[in-house]
């Protein structure tokens, strides 16, 4: 399966083209392994969870060819996949429940008892594996230094004992996400306008950027817990 | 541009917006006018109200749908309907697959809120194989670029076929059969219509039906 000499650009090292065929031998690999435990499995539930095989080869398939383009084709490869993921377990939940409903038998939440594990690597890994990503993300900077700093903000959310912040603060942080926005926006219009100013125009949409993805994911987890404690 | 000629005898109009090119031809827009009158017809419509007799009965019973659920079933239908606008106009692999799958997703939503476990079996099945099937799809895809560098369809409508554009081809086309849930998987939609509220249910023929012609006028342009 060797590529077209005339489609790479002849600046691509001659290594990198040779790990192409590899690549995608090790996604068929993959995906034989999904596919053969998706035959042997009977539970439904399992399926779901077994079917991210195949299509964790569909991403590697797609991230071998290490173009833009293939960046932009996995994107929105991972959002079809966790839409699917996510209807697919919403008819899963429904169908048990009209079972459930027709044949009287009641529903059980689970509710299982444990003991905290009192781990010092448990209580101080969250801050600072949260307090690394968000100076990484800030040294990155954009859209990708705002999803790693984020990320590391839903950790100590999901994880974390926030007891510094109430809900007022992460509400004004909203606020903030929107001003941050408007910045964002405002940086465009400049490279449009003047384009004269476009270092401003960088920092002004680099900047609102970051802060806005990191502010949404924070948001995001801050609505994951309340509905978790409701 | 050769091979939509060929096809599609001459382009009415297309939309220059960088690599996406959404284009218009004679064919497609019988298509389009098709799909928006039936998505149309359908919205406007109401659901069925099945009568059922039994044997030994001496009763006609009617079961009824619910207006919530009729309304969650219309906005996916409407849905479907615009994804397949897309499918059939789009001028780009890549879109291409982006507006099948949405085709599928919005299939399995048409039947998401229908109280009954085995047309909801069915539904799950078709998820389970649409997921499964997002990896030919888009590996087809990425087969196609790795090897020709581009995905617009009057890029590739130029370029010769070769060995290893006919595998992604044929992977485009296990993927695409899967996910708009073509002839060896109809069976799960088959057992998908059994369910009740007429109208709507109809939108999946149309989606397969379309799926279908795009697929084909696709498979040949490609190579």
């Amino acid at each position: 399966m060797a590529l077209n000499d005339t489609v790479v650009p002849a600046l691509v090292p001659q290594i990198f083209i040779n790990f192409y065929p590899i690549a995608i031998v090790v996604a068929i690999v993959v995906a034989v392994i999904g596919f053969t435990g998706l035959v042997l499995e009977k539970n439904d539930f399992q399926k779901i969870l077994i079917v991210q095989i195949p299509i964790l080869a569909m991403y590697m398939i797609v991230s071998a060819v290490g173009t833009d383009l293939a960046e932009a084709l996995i994107l929105p490869g991972m959002v079809v996949s966790l839409a699917e993921l996510l209807a697919v377990s919403e008819i899963l939940i429904s169908r048990e429940i009209t079972r459930r409903e027709k044949e009287g038998e009641p529903l059980r939440v689970l509710n299982f008892e444990y003991e905290p594990i009192n781990m010092e690597v448990l209580k101080t890994a969250i801050p600072v594996t949260c307090i690394v990503s968000v100076i990484y993300g800030v040294i990155l900077t954009g859209f990708t230094g705002g999803a790693v700093a984020g990320a590391g903000i839903l950790i100590y959310l999901f994880a974390g004992r926030t007891k510094g912040f109430s809900n007022e603060f992460w509400e004004e942080m909203a606020g903030i996400s929107g001003v941050a926005w408007v910045f964002w926006l405002l940086g465009f219009l400049i490279y449009f306008i003047a384009p004269q100013y476009w270092l401003v125009a960088l920092f002004m949409s680099g900047g609102g950027i970051i802060i806005k993805v990191a502010l949404k994911l924070g948001l995001l987890g801050i609505l994951g817990r309340e509905e978790y404690n409701r | 541009m050769n091979d939509i000629l060929d096809l599609n005898s001459y382009i009415i109009g297309h939309v220059l917006f960088g690599d996406i090119v959404p284009y218009l031809t004679p064919f497609s827009l019988a298509l389009v006018i098709t799909i928006v009158v039936f998505t149309i017809f359908l919205a406007l419509s109401k659901p069925e109200l099945r009568s059922v007799t039994r044997f030994g009965e001496d009763v006609v019973r009617t079961t009824t749908v619910g207006k919530k659920e009729a309304k969650f079933r219309r906005f996916m239908t409407i849905l479907c309907g615009v994804a397949l606008i897309g499918v059939v106009t789009t001028g780009d692999i890549f879109n291409f697959t982006l507006f099948v799958s949405l085709v599928g997703i919005t299939n399995v939503g048409i039947f998401a809120v229908v109280k009954d476990t085995h047309v909801l079996d069915a539904a799950f099945q078709y998820g389970l194989v649409m997921m499964i099937c997002s990896l030919p799809l888009f590996g087809g895809v990425a087969l196609i670029l790795a090897k020709t560098g581009t995905l617009s369809l009057g890029v590739l409508a130029g370029i010769p076929g070769n060995p290893v554009l006919n595998v992604g081809r044929m992977l485009l086309l296990v993927g695409a059969v899967g996910e708009g849930a073509l002839a060896p998987f109809f069976a799960t939609k088959v057992e998908m219509i059994r369910a009740k509220g007429a109208p709507y249910i109809n939108m999946m023929h149309l989606s397969s039906l379309m799926v279908f012609t795009r697929l084909i006028e696709i498979l040949f342009i490609v190579g």
